[in-house]
Order: structure tokens, then sequence, then C-alpha cells
């Protein structure tokens, strides 16, 4: 009882305060003045968003049914055009060749317009991505894309879903890494995923500014698929967060979805880890 | 719409005309939450300049992510991108210990400059409660800004921290019994 006044007596003292702080801590009267010019000219709102939000303001059911209609339909033509008939699904464990990436894939054009312009075609052309690295490298399809019963080869001590062991000298083994700071998230279907099992479609398509290149790129800006469903720790993906990312390309060539390996190959930034990676992968 | 009347444009209209690039709408919010937002970036930084900056990167990451605003508190998520950008910047740079800033002269509040005994207390007060806050984890101490500067709910800082409500709950718990045990030191030995 007595502990129960107590507490609401430090809350009030708490809120009386805070209520002094509130009238003492303004934002610089110039906030807007300051910010406008630093805000992009649109917000980078996903292609979907951007749909629903013009036709709900009519219709809402009529908007969502649309939508629905129209994502179905892309995503039918979209795996119809790009995984015909009789094509095996993409493979478990897949080699990638990153050298065959020709140097005009290295300098695609910025993501957003591009993105927010095009249907489900627009998913598969990421922009701003890492630059093709120059050697050729015997990678792993990433966990994110497989079933972990199939994987072959596990080394005993890390999680059966995890195809390598994470070290910050295994991290140079990936074709890119970076430091990035997460400035947008959208939820994205990618239509190239198989859809057999109970394995979900649905992945975070994730810009981040890049704060570093320790491999694989120079862009300032980099759009990079991540797993929301398997990250470790609990670590948010949400804009502001900063995170170490390393990876491989979803589908095989450069600059073609660059997708984030969990497993710590991403992980939330730290000044010792970026300070191992660097050491890992010195600037050349 | 004008920006003489913000406060008839709603939340939830104003980010569905942000999603499709209105800056007017974006300036309604940042002139209803930016303070809310400066506070909140000070009392976890206690650095006018680093807040300054953080609101400014927050609001920014904000406006380029809004589109992926999914609906609820608005306020809440706002202050999650405000607090993720915060805890990074935190991680990358050592705090300053004791900014200049916090030294500053505080006004108090009006209509008690005329009762001498009665602005000696509020100034106490204030500077004991300011100490002890600086003395809890910073976990503890971001709990406590969004409940009771940024008057956000239990359900809402949970939101804005990515953790559960039980979380909130407990660590809030715990920060109010520390304070009251470092206010129970000092008033017992007569400080500050």
């Amino acid at each position: 009882m007595r502990e129960e006044e107590e507490t609401r007596n430090m809350e009030g003292r708490l809120e009386a305060y805070f209520a002094a702080e509130r009238d003492r801590l303004n934002a610089p009267a110039d906030l807007w003045a300051r910010l406008e010019p630093r805000l992009d000219s649109q917000p980078r709102t996903s292609w979907w968003a951007g749909l629903l939000g013009g036709l709900s303001g009519a219709r809402p059911q009529l908007a969502t049914a649309v939508a629905a209609v129209l994502l179905l339909v892309g995503g039918v033509v979209t795996w119809r055009v790009i995984l015909p008939q009789g094509e095996p699904a993409p493979a478990t464990v897949a080699k990638i060749e990153s050298a065959a990436a020709p140097e005009a894939a290295a300098e695609a054009p910025v993501a957003s317009g591009a993105r927010e312009a095009t249907a489900p075609e627009a998913m598969a052309a990421p922009a701003a991505a890492p630059s093709a690295p120059a050697q050729t490298a015997d990678a792993i399809a990433p966990v994110a894309a497989q079933a972990p019963e199939s994987l072959e080869g596990q080394t005993p001590g890390f999680p059966a879903s995890c195809v390598s062991r994470y070290l910050p000298e295994t991290v140079r083994d990936r074709a890119f890494a970076f430091d990035g700071t997460v400035e947008s998230v959208e939820t994205r279907v990618d239509p190239k995923l198989p859809t057999e099992g109970s394995q979900s479609q649905d992945s975070a398509w994730v810009t981040f500014k890049v704060n570093q290149w320790f491999k694989g790129g120079e862009s300032p800006d980099v759009e990079v698929w991540v797993d929301p469903h398997t990250p470790e720790g609990g670590w948010l993906l949400e804009p502001g967060v900063r995170l170490l990312v390393a990876g491989e390309y979803r589908w095989g060539q450069p600059p073609e979805d660059p997708l984030a390996w969990g497993c710590g190959f991403t992980q939330p930034y730290t000044p010792e880890a970026a300070s191992q990676w660097a050491d890992a992968m010195p600037a050349p | 719409m004008t920006l003489g009347e913000p406060s008839a444009l709603g939340d939830a209209e104003a980010v569905r005309r942000c999603q499709q690039g209105d800056r007017d709408a974006f300036r309604v919010l940042v002139e209803r939450y930016g303070n809310m937002l400066y506070g909140t970036a000070y009392l976890m930084t206690r650095n006018h300049a680093i807040a300054q900056e953080m609101v400014q990167e927050g609001l920014i990451l904000a406006w380029r992510g809004i589109g992926s605003f999914r609906g609820g508190s608005l306020k809440s998520w706002l202050a999650r991108v405000l607090v993720n950008r915060v805890i990074s910047e935190k991680r990358r740079v050592v705090a300053p210990t004791i900014p200049l800033d916090d030294l500053e002269f505080r006004e108090p509040p009006s209509g008690e400059a005329d009762d001498p005994a009665a602005m000696t207390a509020v100034r106490l007060e204030q500077e004991r409660i300011r100490g002890v806050l600086s003395q809890l984890p910073d976990d503890a101490r971001q709990v406590v800004v969004l409940r009771f500067f940024a008057e956000l709910s239990v359900t809402e800082t949970a939101a804005a921290l990515g953790v559960r409500e039980g979380t909130v709950k407990s660590r809030l718990s715990r920060a109010l019994d520390r304070l009251r045990e470092l206010l129970g030191d000092e008033e017992e030995s007569g400080g500050p």
C-alpha cells in the first residue's frame, strides 16, 4: 500500500518535472526552414501504397479489390514469364558466377523513380545496387530463400538454417558488405520465390544510406532484400536503424536482387564489428 | 489546405497526403510533433546541437519512409524513428559528459518569480530530478522520457521502442524504484 503511494508520488513528481521541460524544450523556430531543403522531392512511397492511397479516397473497398486483383494477375504473369513451366525452381544451393556481371549492370539507374512507376516487373530491377565484385566466388544461395532441411554440408555448432559460419573473415567471401542506415522499408513479394510449401514469400525491400562500403559497391544508397522473418537477436528493421549488412545476389547476376544474409552476416552496427569488417576487407 | 489551420488536418489525412508527396502536410506534422521530438532527443542526448541534428535526420527518414507507415499511432512511429536514430548515434559517438547546455540558468515558471522561496523549491526539485534521471541506464531513461515527457501510452512506448508492453512496464517499474532510491538518498543527505 505504502509502496503504491510512493510510486504515485514519484510519478507525480516526474509529471511536474516533465511538464516544465515541455515548456522549456522547444524545437528551433526555423526547424522547417532547415529541414525543407533536405527533403527528397517525393517520399519513397511503395507503388502499391500509392495506388491504394490514390484510390481509397473515393471507394476504399473498390480500391482494395482492384489492388488485390492487380497483385494477383501481376504475380501470376511475372511467374509465368520468368519461370516457364518445366523449368526447375531456383536451386536451394546455387552457384553464383558474380564475375560475369556486365559493366552496364553495375551502373543501373537509381531506383526510387523507376520502382514507383512500374508494376511487379520492377521488383526484379533494383538500382543503386552494389557494383559487381571483381572476383569469381563460389557462393551459396542465401539462407532466407531456402528450406533449412534441404541444406547439405552443415558445419556443426551453428544453426541448421545457416549455410556459412559467420566470422569477420568470412564476410569478405560475400559479394557485398557495407555499413548502412535504414532509410525506408517496404514489404514486397519476390515473384521469383517458389510458392510451394509453407515458406512465406514476403520480404522487406530496404533502402539503406551507406555510411561505408567494405566490399562490392560505391553508391551512397542501396536497396536490398532483407528477410524480416529471420533477424537474429530481435533487432529492428526500421528507418534510422544502423546495420552492418553483407550478402549475395539472390538469383544470380549482380546487381540484380541483392539479399542481406542473416546468421550474423547482417547485424546491428557496433564500432567493434565495423572495425573487424574493415580489417577483414581493407580498402584497395 | 492552408497552413493557417493546421489543426484541421488529422494525422491520418496528413499521412495520406504526405504519401502523395504533399510537403505542406508534412510541415503540419513537423509543427505538431517537432517539440515532442526535439525534447525527447534532447533528454536522451543532453546536448542541444546533437538533438537538433537528430530531429532533422529523424524527420528526413520519416519523410522518406512514410510510405511504409501502416496506421496506428503516428506519434509513436515518429518517436520510434527518432529513438532508432538517437540510439545509432549514441553507439557511434561517445556521449559528452556535462554539456554546457545543462548549466544554463533556468527561468522559473511564470507566477513563481514573485515568491523567492517557491522559486528556490522548484529549482531544487528540478535539479534533483534532472540529476537522478541522468543516473538511470539508457533503456530506463528512454522509457521514462517517452512515458512522462512525450506522454506516450504504454502501448505506444512499446511500439516506439520495439519491445513488448510487459518490457515497458517492468523497465518503468524498475526506473521508478531506482529514482525513488536515488531521490531518497539525496534528500537524506540534503543535496544538491
